[in-house]
């Protein structure tokens, strides 16, 4: 997908656009309001990340004239604040999705995929790994032709696990992604650790060999 | 009490004690004014009669120009002069009433005789009694209108101050308006109007400019915590990466998540006491904590921890729902994470109280200091302490009563619902 970065945080655009172009994303970054005004003027994106503090102008205006002049495209607003009344206004202007900083990176590509798979056509929504088939319409997962039955927590981290395959993932990313801000980390590091552990069981039991790997000290990589 | 009530007892009691010491008093003046007159008179006449018996040498025949009532005794001196008060019942009015007499000697050429000359009081007496009637009603009279006057003034005196009152009541932190108070012609009032206007406002905008400093400090802290994780991120992919130095960014990225989680419970504790949480909803209070239970389910089986639950059904709370979920889940999480291996947990919610039990190792901290902020009751690195801290500043937004003790190795924390 070509997908603009709308940051003026140089250092943090810095690992975005590398993470991203790592997924095989064409990336470009702009760092002012005028600079993403001319850009979204002149080129077309599949997707756009957007700041809503910046130098020159709000994001949120941004939002607006995207959505009048690239109504495809997916917006995914980034923002520092984490207040309510800016993620409904934005949502409401046609953002798909709000992230409040900070994020993981993984929890970005997570959403990134998710847009991605909306703006795919009918039929063809299958995400396959190795011996995995899921069919995220209907949450069904297919091992080797046959349905594994998961709990909803179950199947967001195997989501979780599949968007982000052949990356390290660290504990408090997958747990923030399952339990969000709410529960502390002690809680949901030990939530994940049980989901971790009925999911590797529920693969295995239909034969489906361990792409999960511990990473230790870090947390776990998705790989084949 | 009303100040018109206040001001109209006063004016009242004030009155009635005036009245009190100026009638009696005025009644007690005029009494002895018309008791002297009364002996006056009677000596007056005396001197009639020694006038008349030193000219003519007897005594009157004709009294009756000189007194009402005058007879003589015939006697031997001396006679001393008596002024007395006396009683007589008068056969036409079928009662008693009063005289006062004098006596006294005369010598005429008839020889010696007791003069006494009668003089009636209960002519002043009813004079009196009607003076004191016309005096009491007058009083009264004078009394009520006053009354009327003062109470009707005081009121419309006073409706812009209780105007402004309304107005005043009505205003909140976080309204976007100034107060508008109604225009009124008394200074005083305007003056209260004015200051009136100016604090509220002055407290708008400081309220306004906390809330932007607690969204910007929120925004200047967030943006370095985003550059730090998404880096740190970036560097776990790296490959060839040691098993040493994976674990130090582990570490690493683990106490940024630590932090970003402190930084959002903070402001989350700041926004609360700004109380930017106003807008209350009706809970099912007991249908979402039976929800929270299920969903921490599965790590109170993972931690083989005992579960007994009850709970009323159909508690309702007026709350704001993103609190009800903040305060459940700290409440239910703490009672996970300071558990014990094969420990318990109790949850109990009544009408009126929500009481969570759990087993534990004794808290390293007096008691009174659990609830403040940073205050751990273990020695637990992933733990901030903020937990209480969050749950007792929205206890207190509701003003619900909040406890906690621990005996027998139990901790045991209880929520009190103001239900009024």
């Amino acid at each position: 997908m070509k997908i603009l970065i709308i940051e003026d945080e140089t250092s943090l655009a810095q690992p975005l656009r590398e993470y991203l172009t790592g997924e095989g994303h064409v990336c470009e970054w702009v760092a002012t309001f005028q600079a993403a005004e001319e850009k979204i003027g002149v080129y077309e994106y599949d997707c756009v990340l957007v700041d809503i503090m910046l130098p020159g102008g709000s994001g949120l205006d941004l939002v607006d004239s995207l959505k009048k002049m690239q109504p495809h495209a997916g917006i995914i607003i980034i923002s520092a604040k984490n207040a309510l009344d800016d993620k409904i206004l934005g949502l409401e202007l046609g953002a798909d999705d709000y992230l409040t900083k900070p994020f993981h990176l993984s929890e970005l590509n997570a959403r990134i995929k998710s847009i991605q798979r909306r703006r795919q056509f009918a039929g063809n929504r299958e995400i396959k790994f190795g011996d995995i088939r899921i069919v995220p319409d209907s949450k069904e997962v297919w091992v080797n032709d046959s349905e594994i039955v998961l709990t909803r927590k179950e199947y967001d981290l195997l989501m979780y696990l599949v968007a982000n395959a052949n990356r390290v993932l660290s504990k408090g990313s997958i747990s923030e992604h399952l339990y969000g801000d709410e529960i502390d980390q002690a809680n949901s590091f030990d939530f994940l650790y049980s989901h971790m552990k009925n999911l590797r069981k529920k693969l295995s039991e239909q034969g489906c060999p361990d792409y999960i790997q511990t990473v230790y000290g870090v947390g776990y990589k998705f790989a084949a | 009490m009303t100040l018109i009530t206040k001001a109209t007892r006063s004016f009242l009691l004030a009155c009635i004690a005036a009245l009190a010491v100026g009638g009696v008093s005025c009644f007690w003046f005029l009494h002895q004014i018309m008791d002297s007159e009364a002996s006056d008179q009677l000596l007056h006449e005396k001197e009639q009669v020694e006038a008349y018996v030193n000219e003519i040498g007897f005594l009157p025949k004709r009294w009756f120009s000189i007194s009402d009532s005058l007879w003589a005794v015939r006697t031997h001196p001396p006679v001393p002069i008596v002024m007395s008060d006396t009683v007589l019942f008068s056969t036409v009015q079928q009662e008693y009433l009063a005289y006062r007499q004098l006596s006294f000697g005369i010598a005429t050429l008839n020889g010696y005789y007791q003069v006494n000359i009668r003089k009636a009081l209960y002519e002043t007496q009813g004079l009196k009694q009607a003076l004191l009637w016309a005096f009491s009603g007058l009083t009264i009279l004078l009394v009520g209108l006053l009354f009327f006057i003062n109470y009707r003034l005081s009121r419309s005196l006073w409706k812009p101050f209780y105007r402004t009152l309304d107005t005043l009541q009505t205003f909140q932190l976080a309204q976007k308006e100034p107060l508008k108070f109604r225009r009124t012609s008394i200074t005083e009032f305007q003056t209260l109007q004015a200051n009136l206007q100016k604090l509220t406002n002055q407290l708008r905008q400081d309220y306004q400019s906390l809330k932007t400093f607690t969204e910007n400090a929120s925004h200047e802290l967030q943006t370095p915590l985003a550059v730090i994780a998404s880096n740190l991120e970036m560097l776990i992919q790296a490959p060839n990466l040691t098993d040493k130095q994976l674990e130090r960014i582990g570490n690493l990225i683990e106490t940024v998540g630590n932090l970003s989680k402190m930084n959002h419970s903070l402001l989350l504790l700041t926004k609360i006491e700004n109380g930017q949480f106003t807008d209350a909803t009706d809970i099912a209070f007991s249908t979402l904590l039976s929800e929270k239970i299920d969903l921490w389910q599965p790590l109170i089986q993972d931690k083989s921890l005992q579960l007994s639950t009850q709970i009323t059904p159909n508690v309702r709370l007026q709350m704001n729902a993103f609190l009800v979920d903040v305060l459940l889940n700290n409440l239910l999480g703490n009672a996970l994470k300071h558990n014990q291996p094969n420990g318990s947990i109790t949850i109990e919610l009544t009408k009126t109280t929500l009481t969570i039990s759990n087993t534990g190792p004794q808290p390293s901290i007096p008691v009174d200091q659990l609830w403040e902020r940073f205050s751990k009751g273990s020695s637990r690195s992933d733990s901030v302490g903020l937990g209480l801290a969050l749950v007792k500043q929205i206890a207190d937004t509701y003003y619900f009563l909040i406890s906690y003790h621990f005996q027998d190795g139990w901790h045991r924390v209880q929520i009190s619902f103001n239900i009024s």
